[in-house]
């Protein structure tokens, strides 16, 4: 793969990928790093880069959770949330650590898909076929997912209405 | 495709809104970019792995053939020993000798003594001039010693001149004593 390529996809997907692998195990940089690594390898390189990084770290992300489970049951060390997740020094309308421990809190399987879909630019049709589900199951999760999240938060409707714009993304 | 900030979902509870809030969270990332350009480098540039065939042949063929030792092993510990037995068998009788050809007939027809040495070629002598006639005779000159006294016995001392006198005299003497 052209390293300029390989530059720019890690510029685009790296934090929304170590966070996507966070929602499994502790050390999502090792998952995120050797995914790009194999993409690297990848002849010839997958049509979509971003679905298969997001497939291949979370397969890594599951392999490494099981890993960590079982160092945990010796160590009796609960990492989970010690790190943050979201960067705290820029401004939001929202904050970091309420975020952080809003989405926590959403089951697992709501919590991926708004992770893919919001930080990684997913689309709900690759988000199914990267858990192997149905688009519109896929959809009725984020639904749900945002919700409680909008819940948790303490968000009324509608939110946010002095925002400035919508944060693009590459 | 909708983007994650501009759903074509949209309603109007307030949805868009929350994601394009959560959305502006940026996450942390402790990934070192130029670390995973530098693996990728490091690893394209790597020798090819051999393949899972590969790795996994060797060991595959030394489990096999110790599999196989083994089980020799065991059927030569477990072998039946076989007793020692002995078989007589009838041998035919040879036929008839086959008559004798010319070539045996002439060398047979031969008498014993035509070709058996002289008597007095048997052995020596019992003077030192029989010794060396019988010596020159039988082995040619090449046998002779280089002195007429190497050819002595060795507790012989050499007869002098009165000595070969008497025996000349008793073998004339006696004329029937062997030469």
């Amino acid at each position: 793969m052209n390293p300029d390529l390989l530059g720019r996809l890690i510029d685009r997907h790296a934090p929304a990928l170590e966070l996507y692998a966070r929602q499994w195990c502790d050390t999502a940089e090792d998952v995120v790093q050797e995914a790009f690594v194999k993409l690297a390898g990848q002849n010839p390189a997958p049509d979509h880069p971003a679905a298969w990084l997001f497939r291949a770290v979370r397969n890594g992300a599951l392999n490494a959770a099981t890993a960590s489970r079982r160092r945990r049951r010796h160590e009796a060390q609960a990492a989970a949330g010690a790190l943050a997740w979201f960067n705290p020094n820029l401004s939001h309308e929202l904050e970091p650590e309420q975020a952080q421990a809003a989405l926590a809190a959403l089951p697992m399987e709501q919590r991926e898909v708004i992770v893919a879909h919001l930080w990684g630019g997913l689309t709900f049709a690759e988000i199914a076929s990267l858990v192997e589900s149905s688009a519109s199951s896929i959809h009725r999760r984020y639904q749900a997912g945002i919700h409680t999240l909008r819940e948790h938060l303490g968000v009324s409707c509608p939110l946010l209405s002095t925002r400035t714009g919508p944060t693009t993304t590459d | 495709m909708s983007t994650p900030l501009h759903p074509d979902r949209a309603d109007d509870n307030g949805l868009t809104d929350l994601e394009q809030a959560l959305g502006a969270l940026r996450p942390v990332s402790h990934i070192q970019r130029d670390q995973i350009l530098f693996l990728a480098g490091q690893r394209s540039a790597a020798p090819p792995q051999p393949g899972r065939f590969c790795t996994k042949l060797w060991p595959a063929l030394a489990a096999s053939l110790a599999v196989v030792v083994l089980g020799q092993g065991v059927l030569l510990a477990r072998r039946p020993l076989k007793e020692i037995e002995v078989v007589y068998v009838q041998v035919p009788q040879p036929p008839a000798p086959a008559p004798v050809t010319p070539q045996a007939t002439a060398l047979a027809q031969i008498p014993t003594a035509a070709i058996r040495p002289q008597r007095w070629l048997d052995a020596p002598g019992p003077t030192a001039t029989n010794r060396l006639s019988w010596q020159l005779i039988r082995y040619g000159l090449d046998a002779l010693p280089a002195t007429p006294v190497a050819a002595l016995a060795p507790s012989e001392a050499p007869l002098t001149a009165g000595q070969n006198f008497q025996n000349d005299v008793r073998r004339l003497m006696n004329p029937g004593d062997p030469s």
